[in-house]
């Protein structure tokens, strides 16, 4: 009560503990003054009359006071740097905390025993604290692996605290780099089997020249033999390079109105010759409701057709190849390209979209591959916003379906 | 007579590989040609059995080490060469890591793409050996 009572008005923006401080000191001074000025008068309170004594006692109560704003001047300086320093520290740890708590990176401090301290909330994120306890069990590596992902650690030793590690995520580094590498890999080893095809024959070309036993008809087999193989190259190294623009986002995009029945047939005739080869019937249904105008990218269309049907084509023997336009709502087109061929096994479906997918048997070619074609289809899918979707079992034939809207944005 | 298994299921590949042989100069070599991994390891387990066979790796249906360990296991003095592309495999099986820490080392090793010259004179000293 008595303290609320005195209390310094709320002037200057200091805090409560700060007034109060302030409050204090002028008390002691004033209570110093006091008793300073009370001993002069005790001293000389007989001879007040006298000049001398009066002076004496005034000259006290001066120094009193010039003292008393010295000891106020001192301990309000004191006060103000010790305010300064409060606020600084305050202030710093509230920029430390905002780091520790906005960072991406995850914090961990251990104590010098290699105890849990604390973590930020970027850690907890990442590791759950129970299994942070786990960890920290072992030694902390440069990169810890937990689960499914794989962390870089920086590990500091902080003097009076112990240990400060910092974690950072880099499982998507490390898939895109594993990406990378298989594709490298399966690329490598795609393109090796027709270029060993190729030097064979051209070598047998080479040794029947030699021996001089040269003979037309089988020389034009072998010479037909390595031309096969070479175009076999040349169509993998046109999907690798496809696919490389693709990822590296070289793919420009350009949208404009265009006939969609024109690009379907121009797709078809550009394979109507291997499905004459091979024997195959090819039907063509667009129904009446579906615009022979659309907005969007007729090249990358056409790409992906020419992919699709290739494939239908390609793997079926008997039968034939349908394809099947529709509206699926007033702004979405399907387009269905349907094959009797012998179909995709449920356990492959998830993976066809891979490039150059393998099983997990790593010396087992799960089927032949389509190589690179349905995942240049579906990243040029994605890159364009529309859909693709697969309905396929064995014996059954497969149906690929793409969603795409009427007005491309 | 020397009886060859090529497994092989590149048709383009495995045709070139036989003409090569054809062309070693030993008179009776029986070349048979599987293109299917099921087959081929259906194909090791009868008779008559392959005196060499050349097998690739990435086979549909079966792979390559299922039908290496089987024929290593069914018919011990058949020679196996391994021709793959996978230059991974083919460091696992030079310094016999993984799968192939406890198999036995194939009688030969050809990366893919090899030279059909060195390969046939490969295959000649094998099947004169």
């Amino acid at each position: 009560m008595f303290k609320r009572v005195l209390m310094l008005p709320n002037a200057f923006g200091l805090g409560n503990l700060t007034r109060r401080k302030i409050l204090n000191i002028l008390l002691i001074g004033l209570t110093f003054v006091l008793i300073q000025g009370l001993i002069a008068l005790l001293l000389n309170y007989k001879n007040l009359e006298d000049w001398h004594s009066r002076s004496f006692v005034l000259i006290t109560i001066l120094n009193a006071v010039i003292v008393f704003f010295i000891i106020v001047f001192i301990s309000l300086s004191g006060i103000n740097i010790a305010n300064q320093t409060i606020r600084d520290a305050q202030r710093n740890a509230a920029i430390s905390d905002a780091i520790l708590n906005n960072i991406v990176d995850g914090v961990l401090v251990l104590n010098s025993q290699g105890d849990f301290l604390s973590a930020n909330p970027a850690l907890l994120g990442m590791i759950p604290e129970t299994d942070i306890k786990q960890i920290i069990l072992q030694p902390l590596q440069k990169t810890i692996r937990w689960k499914h992902k794989v962390f870089s650690v920086s590990v500091s030793e902080v003097p009076e605290i112990g240990t400060v590690a910092v974690f950072r995520d880099e499982t998507s580094h490390y898939e895109i780099e594993r990406t990378h590498n298989n594709l490298l890999t399966n690329a490598s080893h795609e393109l090796r089997t027709p270029l060993t095809a190729v030097m064979n024959y051209l070598e047998f070309i080479q040794v029947l020249i030699r021996t001089g036993k040269i003979n037309t008809d089988e020389f034009n087999e072998h010479v037909a033999r390595a031309l096969e193989n070479v175009k076999r190259l040349q169509s993998l190294v046109n999907d690798i390079l496809d696919q490389a623009q693709i990822q590296a986002g070289e793919m420009n995009l350009k949208h404009h109105t265009f006939n969609l029945h024109a690009t379907i047939e121009k797709a078809h005739q550009l394979l109507e010759i291997l499905i004459k080869e091979k024997k195959l019937s090819y039907e063509l249904l667009i129904e009446p409701d579906v615009p022979m105008e659309i907005t969007g990218d007729p090249n990358r269309l056409h790409q992906i057709l020419v992919n699709l049907l290739g494939n239908a084509i390609k793997f079926t023997n008997e039968g034939g190849i349908k394809v099947y336009v529709s509206m699926v709502s007033k702004e979405k087109i399907s387009i269905q390209v349907i094959d009797s061929g012998p179909g995709i096994p449920a356990e492959q479906l998830p993976y066809i979209f891979q490039a150059f997918k393998r099983g997990s048997d790593h010396t087992q070619r799960e089927w032949q591959g389509t190589g690179l074609g349905l995942s240049i289809v579906k990243e040029l899918i994605m890159r364009m916003g529309w859909e693709i979707s697969v309905f396929s079992e064995s014996g059954n034939g497969s149906t690929f379906i793409i969603l795409l809207p009427v007005n491309a944005t | 007579m020397q009886r060859i298994l090529i497994i092989e299921d590149d048709f383009d590949l495995a045709t070139s590989i036989r003409l090569g042989i054809n062309l070693i100069d030993r008179p009776v070599i029986k070349q048979e040609m599987e293109f299917d991994g099921a087959a081929a390891l259906a194909r090791v387990q009868v008779e008559p059995v392959p005196d060499l066979i050349l097998l690739d790796m990435h086979l549909p249906n079966v792979g390559g080490q299922e039908i290496y360990q089987m024929a290593r296991q069914v018919i011990p003095q058949c020679k196996i060469v391994i021709m793959t592309a996978d230059v991974r495999l083919v460091k696992e099986i030079r310094e016999k890591h993984g799968d192939w820490a406890h198999l036995p080392m194939p009688d030969g090793l050809f990366t893919k793409p090899f030279s059909l010259i060195e390969f046939r004179e490969f295959i000649r000293k094998l099947v004169n050996d």
